[in-house]
């Protein structure tokens, strides 16, 4: 499977924190030499960053040298990380609609924010071990036949909703519902290669807005190679952003409350707190394998595809490079367009084509205030890391 | 050229910095000079951040960090928000230097706030390399763990020697603005516009397969909550787990409001004498919100413009619309052709991120005049 959409081992680079060396160490297997630096990798108390000076300062100016650019000093490994597989079960997919957890970490410049979320969402597994936000990934070839089977394991009706996907290649169509502990087997046959988000559109969204969304890949046929579409553009490598947002008191909290529940929620208000993409908080998300974009420098084109299962409009902004948008709500666009700032509206898709053009360290972050943040901790919000290698 | 009594603030030149003081004529304000954003090149210039303290319409008094060219020492004066313009002629070495001798910035005392000491300069849309790009987090990640010396101060360098790549792609308009702690200060106000000009041939040209414009105007387009420029906002606040906007600003202004001469840059004029005119207007997203522009008559009729650079970059077929979205970290550039005299106005609605719904004190106007 080429998209890696979550993964046991979140992990993130940041480097002189012994909490982070100490996850590298674990994620690592011993590959590098872990323990040295200040703190030590056994050592609970994270290392101070070094005090700037305060002002006024009479330092001259410092001018860095561009033409030379340091060889990153710890570069994970990707792919030596193990993910999850879908069950490809004889025909289809196997979801289990539960309750699940989302875990943000804190912010390792601050420590802050560290919070566990009570979610509805797809798992993979009846054991509810795997994880549920956003929904396990779908992912299809142009014209070939998948099944998706639903297993409702809530106590209310939920059904199965694909955004895009013409009616005549989806059956049983949304309005069927899925009964508490019952199941339903989903026939899909897309004929258009893209990125699709499904979700449950039952109690006027308030399902979808807690969790319960998803991504499905539609790709050309395999002897096409890594094109976008027939005919289309090509690329090197893939990525897969699924971006929501959740106001977690409001919403989670009062749908998931069992004397409560989904039609209690006052879904006139809303303000989002937490803003996870493929279901991480920042600092898990920027450097976590199928998030980030890594690569050769000059040589790598990402295709991302982007879909927003949330409410709010985020506004994308892309660092070290401008990228060319190729599609936009599954439709294919004539003019590939040089932006560096993608908006993207609720429920709305993308797909872009990034170039990474230099070596270093670039973020992709949202650009606008609270977005930025989980629950107020500065980064925990939308963002994830280009490394140009 | 004078137009009810208000001299013109545009400045259609930068080769060297440019502080343009005009002096308003109406006998009631006599005594008053108003200070116009500095125009300068960015093929060296140094900036500072200082403290402003703006007082809104409704009386309200807002703290700002912002940005100054002129205001070395103890010379506050010529503080603006948004910090001066910034312009660069494509293919050009640009060194642009933070100097942050007395810059207000966070109180110590804390992990959280320490980790949001200092200040940088991101010259967004730029596209620059990971040791000239001003954010702290991926600087350090390049940088053996620390961003310290990137806040102490620093020259970034656009197109150094040997590399050119700010090239005539770039030509139209990008920002600049503080990286550390973006949720807080870009709030505080810690930014401006950055226009990559056409340079020989290309002189004058919306971009570099586009026409030439005769007039200009800028607009950057910025919001404000004034919780998150209180002491309470600092490091991580759940002041910043929400946004309320009280404020829609154009150009740091609430609006055009002939009461209110301050706001010269939501004002102007353009003289046919007989030619038509072509203006372009660069919109400059630096908010929090969606936002729309359009240009309306006297009859609030909205008129045709055509939209030919998003982000600075040119787009492939110029698109002939009669309103354009900014989002966040968007940029915009139209031009308008003007062949009558009358008085137009360029507008821009604020709306929600969730549904777009218009924020009810979020329509804010400027004003077009076009005269024979
Ligand atoms: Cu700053
Ligand atoms: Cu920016």
């Amino acid at each position: 499977m080429p998209v890696a959409q979550t993964s046991p081992f979140r992990e993130e680079k940041i480097v002189l924190h012994p909490i982070k060396i100490l996850l590298l160490c674990v994620g690592l297997l011993g590959l590098y030499a872990c323990g040295g630096g200040s703190g030590g990798a056994s050592s609970p108390t994270p290392t101070p960053m070094p005090m700037a000076t305060p002002t006024p300062s009479p330092t001259p100016t410092v001018t860095p040298t561009p033409t030379v650019t340091p060889v990153p000093s710890i570069t994970p490994t990707p792919t030596t990380i193990p993910v999850p597989t879908i069950t490809p079960s004889p025909g289809g997919f196997s979801l289990f609609i539960k309750q699940g957890t989302v875990t943000i970490t804190a912010s390792p410049d601050t420590l802050n924010g560290a919070q566990s979320l009570s979610v509805w969402g797809y798992s993979a597994t009846e054991s509810n071990t795997g994880t549920t936000v956003p929904g396990v990934l779908l992912e299809a070839r142009e014209g070939e036949t998948i099944t998706v089977n639903i297993k409702n394991d809530l106590s209310q009706p939920h059904n199965f909703s694909v955004r895009n996907l013409p009616s005549t290649q989806i059956t049983p169509a949304a309005s069927a519902l899925i009964d508490s502990g019952k199941s339903l087997t989903y026939t899909l046959t897309p004929t258009t290669a893209g990125v699709y988000l499904y979700e449950d559109t039952v109690a006027n969204g308030v399902n979808s807005a807690v969790g319960m969304a998803g991504a499905l890949i539609v790709r050309p046929a395999q002897a096409l190679g890594k094109v976008a579409w027939p005919g289309g553009p090509t690329y090197d490598k893939e990525a897969l952003w699924v971006i929501q947002d959740m106001d977690y008191s409001h919403w989670n909290l009062v749908a998931l409350d069992p004397s409560q529940g989904p039609s209690k929620v006052i879904t006139a208000s809303y303000t989002p707190n937490y803003f996870l993409i493929n279901g991480m908080n920042g600092f898990q998300a920027m450097y976590a394998p199928g998030t980030e974009l890594r690569g050769p420098a000059g040589t790598t084109t990402y295709l991302v595809r982007i879909v927003n299962s949330g409410q709010y409009a985020q506004s994308l902004h892309f660092h070290g490079n401008h990228f060319k948008v190729i599609s936009r709500n599954g439709v294919r666009l004539s003019e590939f367009e040089e932006i560096d700032t993608l908006n993207m509206p609720p429920k709305e898709t993308a797909m872009v084509l990034y170039t990474i053009s230099q070596r270093g360290y670039y973020p992709m972050h949202v650009h606008s205030a609270q977005l930025e943040t989980g629950n107020g901790v500065y980064l925990n919000g939308t963002a994830a890391m280009i490394v140009g290698e | 050229m004078k137009i009810n009594g208000l001299f013109s603030p545009r400045v259609l030149t930068g080769s060297a910095l440019l502080l343009v003081i005009s002096a308003y004529s109406n006998t009631v304000l006599a005594q008053k000079a108003f200070v116009v954003r500095d125009v300068a090149t960015a093929n060296n210039v140094s900036l500072v951040v200082r403290d402003f303290t703006k007082t809104m319409r409704d009386g309200t008094p807002v703290p700002f960090w912002v940005f100054c060219t002129g205001c070395m020492g103890m010379n506050n004066t010529g503080l603006t928000l948004p910090g001066p313009i910034l312009e660069l002629t494509a293919g050009t070495p640009g060194q642009v230097t933070l100097n942050m001798m007395m810059a207000p910035q966070e109180d110590t005392g804390s992990i959280a706030s320490n980790a949001y000491l200092g200040h940088t300069i991101h010259l967004h849309g730029l596209d620059m390399d990971t040791q000239n790009d001003g954010v702290p987090e991926s600087y350090a990640a390049q940088n053996s763990g620390s961003s310290v010396t990137l806040r102490e101060g620093v020259t970034y360098m656009i197109n150094p020697p040997g590399t050119v790549r700010v090239d005539d792609r770039y030509i139209g308009s990008h920002m600049y603005h503080c990286h550390v702690h973006t949720v807080k200060h870009l709030e505080m106000g810690m930014y401006g516009m950055f226009i990559v000009k056409g340079g020989g041939a290309l002189a004058g040209h919306i971009n570099a397969a586009g026409p030439k414009y005769d007039e200009e105007w800028n607009m950057m387009l910025s919001t404000v909550d004034p919780r998150y420029h209180t002491a309470a906002a600092k490091g991580d606040s759940t002041i910043f787990a929400d946004y309320i906007p009280k404020y829609f600003l154009i150009n740091g202004e609430e609006g055009y409001d002939v009461a209110n001469p301050s706001n010269l840059d939501l004002r102007h004029s353009v003289t046919l004498a007989g030619q038509s005119k072509n203006l372009v207007i660069r919109l400059m997203g630096i908010l929090s919100t969606q936002a729309s522009f359009e240009i309306r008559d006297a009859n609030n009729v909205a008129l045709p413009f055509t939209l030919y650079n998003v982000d600075g970059f040119a787009l492939k077929t110029p698109q002939t619309v009669t309103q354009v979205q900014i989002s966040p970290g968007q940029t915009k550039d139209i031009m308008v052709t003007l062949t009558t005299a009358g008085v137009f106005y360029p507008q821009v609605q604020f709306s929600d991120l969730r549904s777009a719904q218009p924020y009810p004190n979020g329509l804010v106007k400027t004003e077009l005049t076009v005269v024979q």
